[in-house]
């Protein structure tokens, strides 16, 4: 079972490579919507260390939610998911398995880039650590509750507006705690609180978002 | 008497809440009745045409049957 | 052991079977429907004329004997559907998604009373018709949650794969709705623990009480007359092309 998941695993990011503009394309919409808020609001650095920590938050969020089309409809037009549900292992494992390559394509680069767009918003040091590690820890929830509301969609047509309704409102958690973290480590306060909250919810998602993936992928698919 | 209905300086408040209340709530239970009434009316019309259809064609076969 | 749960099993399939279901809510509903009339109107005016004027609030306090049976009713009618929508799930009884899907509007529109008389009640409070309170916030994504929900039923044609898409969704969605509620609080008491939330006093008078309980049991029992009524139409609607059907409704015009 573990060598099907590596090798899935390996298929999967070995497409996602081919294709470059998937992994490009979710990190060049994250920094162009941080771009547009200093534009929008004030350039000045008051204003944008202030709101910065939420502003690369829901960038990332946004980033993350609308590049999850490509975790399932590829497979989804060419039938592998029929046949990925026909064979002998857990579709959940599976599912765990393109929920990580996702990660890995747009989750990851927007973590990379995160101290650059940091900077950009004016965040000090402690703070741009504190964003890296909230987004280490919150990213992986996007993927794995945005992978539920996409294999419940993956069927419709135009699913895409849909999902947005669906998958928001569940990341909220996410972004309240990783935001706060942010802020509050600007003021120089505790932020373990947070972070121990982050993980805890990420490791809650890890263990039943595959299963209702799963179960939602056996619905779309009958 | 008057007075109970001001509700000091609040009267536009408490009764726009009730009012809304009693607005929404009604609406809810009134649109499945009046929705039960249609779907009575459409499956009426459903039958009679089913039933008018097979008579149609019991009519046909006997006509064919009393040619042949 | 395995006998007897597979009787209890067959005396709820038959009872939960269409055409059962449909004669004996006919004669339910309008108890339902009377005893959730006379209590909500008995509630409305003890809660309007009698209960005692709060010192703080003046009679603005008397929004809450609708605003917080509305919030409960929210929440409430999400666990029904996240409940019945399993039930549908893993026993295949397709009365439960019958009521998890009837139950939506109704929740809809409980959770948007909610959020409208909380602000109503907000103006003179706080001076705004909306401030991002704990309360108010969280049923705001609850109504996002049930606009989601409805939003997916309707998208998907096959209603019985919409029944099982939108089970999980509710599902996923009652989990983490504890978890959305105790962010929302925890976000909110960072950033303006200084509001005055009267919602939920804990030490609320016996006469304040009484017009609260009567119209949250109103409100319930308004709730089951108008499931059962929209449930008994979608019932009729997908089994019109039953024998029993066609002879209620032939007998009926």
């Amino acid at each position: 079972m573990f060598n099907a998941f590596l090798s899935l695993l390996k298929r999967d990011l070995r497409l996602a490579f081919r294709h470059k503009s998937e992994i490009l394309n979710p990190l060049f919409f994250f920094v162009i919507v941080v771009t547009l808020f200093p534009l929008g609001i004030s350039p000045e650095k008051q204003t944008l260390a202030e709101i910065g920590p939420g502003i690369i938050w829901v960038a990332a969020l946004l980033a993350s939610m609308l590049s999850l089309d490509s975790l399932f409809r590829s497979d989804f037009d060419d039938g592998t998911l029929e046949l990925m549900l026909l064979s002998e292992y857990p579709l959940s494992v599976m599912v765990l398995a393109k929920i990580i390559v996702h990660w890995l394509i747009t989750g990851f680069p927007i973590i990379i880039f995160s101290p650059l767009l940091g900077t950009v918003m004016f965040l000090s040091p402690d703070a741009i650590v504190t964003l890296m590690i909230t987004l280490l820890l919150g990213t992986p929830i996007l993927s794995l509750i945005g992978a539920i509301g996409m294999a419940l969609v993956v069927a419709l047509k135009r699913g895409g507006m849909l999902l947005s309704l669906l998958v928001l409102p569940l990341y909220i958690p996410v972004l309240i705690f990783s935001a706060n973290a942010v802020g509050s480590s600007m003021a120089g306060l505790s932020i373990s609180g947070q972070l121990y909250f982050l993980a805890a919810f990420m490791i809650f998602c890890l263990t039943l978002a595959p299963i209702a993936t799963a179960a939602a992928l056996r619905v779309s698919l009958e | 008497m008057l007075e109970m209905f001001q509700m000091g300086k609040y009267g536009a408040y408490v009764w726009s809440s009730y009012g809304l209340a009693l607005f929404i709530m009604g609406y809810v239970a009134i649109k499945p009745l009046m929705d039960k009434k249609v779907i009575f009316k459409e499956l009426m019309m459903k039958y009679r045409r089913e039933s008018q259809n097979l008579a149609g064609k019991k009519q046909e076969q006997k006509q064919e049957q009393g040619q042949s | 052991m395995k006998s007897i749960w597979k009787s209890v099993m067959k005396f709820i399939y038959h009872f939960a079977s269409p055409k059962h279901f449909y004669r004996i809510s006919g004669k339910l509903i309008p108890w339902f429907g009377w005893l959730a009339a006379i209590l909500l109107i008995v509630g409305s005016i003890d809660g309007l004329f009698f209960a005692p004027v709060d010192y703080q609030q003046g009679d603005s306090y008397r929004i809450i004997f609708i605003h917080v049976p509305a919030a409960w009713m929210s929440m409430f009618i999400y666990m029904v559907m996240a409940t019945s929508g399993a039930i549908g799930t893993i026993w295949k009884i397709k009365l439960a998604d019958v009521v998890a899907s009837s139950s939506a509007p109704i929740g809809a529109a409980f959770t948007f009373l909610a959020l409208v008389t909380g602000s109503i009640w907000g103006k003179p409070m706080w001076g705004a018709w909306w401030v991002w309170d704990a309360r108010l916030t969280s049923e705001l994504i609850l109504l996002f949650l049930y606009l989601g929900f409805m939003a997916l039923e309707a998208a998907i044609e096959d209603p019985r794969a919409a029944a099982r898409a939108c089970a999980i969704l509710a599902i996923v969605g009652v989990i983490n709705i504890p978890i959305i509620h105790y962010s929302v609080e925890w976000w909110n008491t960072l950033h303006q623990g200084a509001t005055v939330t009267k919602f939920d006093k804990p030490s609320i008078h016996i006469s304040m009480l009484i017009p609260l309980l009567l119209m949250a049991l109103g409100f319930k029992l308004y709730y089951v007359a108008v499931v059962l009524v929209r449930a008994r139409n979608k019932v009729l609607y997908s089994e019109q092309n039953n024998s029993w059907v066609k002879e209620i409704v032939k007998a009926h015009g």
